[in-house]
């Protein structure tokens, strides 16, 4: 026992207060970093010295510093995260195809209306070549919006193809951070406190990963984290880590997406992806899309094939006197495939409004007469033309703007559920890892008067020193 | 539970662009007046708006064509009080004539006078509304009637004519063929003919056997007249009825998609409040802070 004891000590304890103090403003300043987890050293005495058969106490020492941490619940934020960001996808998407097919915007329904009210009007006065610019004006207008609705949704499919790409590249430059980070995590174990840090890190880019992929992950007894597709590819291990690419598909023209190993060889893992935005993105793009397009497709498919059916049948006003035949022109141009691509009113139609039959009869002298063309052509908007003849356009076009009000609709009450999960969920992250500067405020002024009380031992020490020196 | 100073924050932002965002829609709402904005405001609501708006179109055009038929009832209804007339004429000249106290000379001035009814009625026969020769049938470009120089008459139309819709389904003949108002069950031209043949001829029983066809004529000029009356209140019915269904839609589609505005108002307000309280109770939380304490 000794008065430099007492030094020692409260040098011991000094350093242990500015460890304090230095772990509380770490706390402090990150107060708003995502994803932090507060930290605390862990205080503990240091082994007693045996003098004179007395245990004597030795002080502080700080034997490490923790990070407040649930496992449990980051697994389920990251779970959550998935899903979160596989419904705003959704979401965003349904809302932005809402957009395209509203009838607000796009006038469809209108348009179509405007077309078969032009035969009605033609129907009045079937030799007029007024009303027969009307019929084609009305043709084109409505032409030109399925065109648009068409072009609209098939950019969508293109934008987000483009979107799978950049997420691939995300997705890469996480593992590879991961992997990084592994690796200095594994250096770095001994000094806690910088180990801490990158594990936090970490935390958040297996959270943002989570997003877009289904992943499976585990740490080893090093704390290095191995990250495997759901599917058993693995993206992280250790300190290295696999690229993903994409692939052009020849058939679809769009891209899939490839796991390759470490020769480069790319396996096609498109399907094995089941969830997150990646998923989103590619259940979006060559699922709901194309099912709007082929919508489109079925309602200019059945215009074209029921007005063209008609006018064929009918006798213009450029009939061949000498012929009995109909003029068997068609209205639309003759399509094969991508209706709501390539509908386009004829060239005959187009060069020459004459070509526009009205009539299904012709007199004696081969002239046309009566309006039996342009009435049938009207009650066109009366027949059950789709849907396999239950349907009528109107009906086919009202139920197009409920299913995707409905599915949009859906898609924003699901993302807002999830958001709200996620709150609760975040709530608790935070309820454990967050900091608060109250707390931190207390500690800090805790660490503060430790410190103050050890500055005082070198006081009173000094005062021992300065008494014993006086005696001599 | 420890409440961390970030989340906090968060939560209060969250909730923030929650209320602005209702904040948003309902003045939206009330800017544009329109309850439904987007199909996924009310998925059932906008889709039957759509089949309503067609509906409204559709009607629309049922106006305008009504709207044409209406003048060509009255060209009608001249033209056919003008064939009366004319046959009332005749009939009284055949009468005059078929009495014993005329002679030959009298009765050929007065077949004079019928070949002018002859010509007069193949006048009417050939009007024209606009473009569209009325008696022409479906052929409605050629002309009806043509006069031949030994006063026979040859029609030219056809015995149909065009109909158009006026409704879903309903078809309305677009007036009467010439062949209806002067050739068919009696041609009132070949009566003529006769009568003036019988005139120049002197041939009293002939003058007598004109009469007859003279009153079938007469007869079926006036069911055609009656024709023509029920034809234009026809029209008139139905276009009070489109003018009635047009109301009726707009105020379904106005009950379905439109906005309350007293109730967006009161929304409008209401949000607003929420909005300050989260303000104001953001503000308040602020002040517990153990940094305010600590001076």
């Amino acid at each position: 026992m000794s008065i430099s004891s007492i030094l020692n000590i409260a040098k011991n304890a000094l350093s242990a207060s500015q460890i304090g103090m230095q772990v509380t403003s770490h706390n402090i300043s990150n107060v708003n970093t995502k994803g932090y987890a507060r930290q605390d050293p862990v205080y503990e005495e240091l082994s007693p010295s045996s003098i004179g058969g007395l245990l004597l106490g030795n002080g502080v020492k700080v034997e490490s510093i923790i990070r407040y941490a649930d496992k449990y619940i980051e697994k389920q934020l990251n779970l959550k995260n998935n899903e979160l960001q596989e419904q705003t996808i959704y979401s965003q998407y349904y809302e932005r195809i809402e957009g395209i097919l509203n009838e607000d915007s796009n006038k469809l329904t209108s348009y179509i209306t405007d077309f078969f009210n032009a035969w009605q009007e033609l129907s009045t006065d079937p030799q007029s070549t007024a009303l027969r610019q009307g019929v084609l004006a009305s043709a084109k207008n409505m032409t030109r919006t399925i065109n648009n609705i068409y072009g609209g949704l098939k950019n969508l499919q293109i934008e987000l193809n483009n979107k799978l790409k950049f997420e691939i590249e995300n997705i890469n430059r996480i593992t590879s951070s991961i992997a990084d980070l592994n690796k200095m995590i594994f250096e770095g174990s001994s000094s806690t406190s910088e180990a801490n840090d990158y594990i936090t890190k970490r935390n958040e880019y297996i959270k943002e990963l989570s997003g877009k992929i289904d992943i499976n992950y585990f740490e080893d007894q090093y704390g290095r984290v191995t990250i495997l597709t759901s599917k058993g590819k693995a993206l992280v291990d250790g300190g290295q880590s696999w690229q993903l690419d994409v692939v052009d598909d020849e058939t679809t023209g769009f891209y899939k997406v490839a796991w390759k190993d470490f020769s480069g060889k790319a396996t096609d893992i498109t399907d094995s992806i089941k969830s997150g935005s990646v998923y989103g993105i590619l259940t979006m793009r060559d699922g709901e899309i194309n099912n709007f397009i082929s919508e489109m497709d079925s309602l200019a498919g059945a215009i074209i094939t029921e007005v063209n059916k008609v006018h064929k049948k009918g006798y213009s006003l450029n009939h061949d006197p000498l012929s009995t035949e109909p003029d068997n022109i068609s209205f639309f141009k003759e399509l094969t495939g991508h209706y709501s691509k390539d509908m386009a009113v004829s060239d005959e139609v187009l060069n020459d409004i004459k070509n526009i039959a009205a009539s299904s009869k012709i007199d004696e002298n081969g002239k046309p007469i009566g309006n039996g063309i342009a009435l049938d052509m009207a009650s066109i908007m009366e027949q059950k033309i789709l849907n396999g003849g239950s349907s009528t356009i109107v009906e086919f076009t009202s139920s197009m703007t409920n299913k995707i009000g409905q599915i949009s609709r859906a898609a924003k009450d699901t993302l807002e559920y999830s958001q709200d999960t996620m709150q609760i969920m975040e709530k608790q992250r935070e309820g454990i890892s967050g900091v608060s500067i109250d707390e931190e405020m207390a500690n800090l002024i805790k660490y503060q008067y430790a410190f103050q009380a050890a500055t005082r031992l070198f006081t009173v020490a000094d005062n021992l020193f300065q008494s014993l020196l006086e005696a001599v | 539970m420890r409440i961390a100073d970030s989340l906090k924050y968060e939560i209060f932002t969250r909730n923030l662009s929650k209320i602005k965002e209702l904040v948003d829609r309902t003045q939206n709402q009330i800017a544009s007046g329109k309850k439904v904005l987007t199909p996924s405001d009310d998925p059932v609501a906008a889709s039957s708006g759509i089949g309503l708006e067609v509906e409204k179109k559709i009607n629309a055009q049922y106006e305008r064509t009504l709207n044409k038929l209406k003048p060509l009832g009255g060209f009608y209804d001249t033209a056919i009080t003008g064939i009366h007339d004319l046959l009332t004429k005749a009939k009284e000249i055949a009468i005059t004539q078929a009495s014993d106290t005329m002679d030959a000379s009298t009765r050929r001035s007065s077949a004079e006078q019928v070949k002018g009814i002859i010509e007069q009625l193949v006048t009417i026969g050939n009007t024209k509304l606009g473009n569209t020769f009325i008696f022409g049938g479906e052929k409605t470009e050629t002309t009806p009637f043509t006069l031949n120089d030994d006063y026979t008459v040859t029609y030219n139309g056809t015995v149909a004519v065009s109909s158009v819709y006026i409704d879903r389904a309903t078809k309305e003949e677009s007036g009467m063929s010439g062949d209806r108002v002067f050739i068919s069950d009696t041609n009132i031209f070949t009566v003529l003919k006769g009568l003036k043949d019988a005139l120049e001829t002197n041939d009293v029983d002939g003058i007598k056997n004109a009469l007859n066809g003279l009153d079938a004529s007469l007869d079926k000029t006036e069911t055609n007249l009656s024709f023509v009356g029920t034809f234009v209140s026809r029209i008139e019915d139905y276009t009070s009825y489109k003018e009635t269904r047009d109301l009726d839609i707009d105020n379904v589609i106005s009950s379905m998609l439109d906005v309350d505005i007293t109730q967006a108002v009161t929304e409008f307000n209401a949000l607003s409040n929420a909005y300050q309280a989260l303000l104001y109770s953001m503000a308040k939380i602020q002040e517990l802070n153990v940094l305010n304490y600590l001076k």
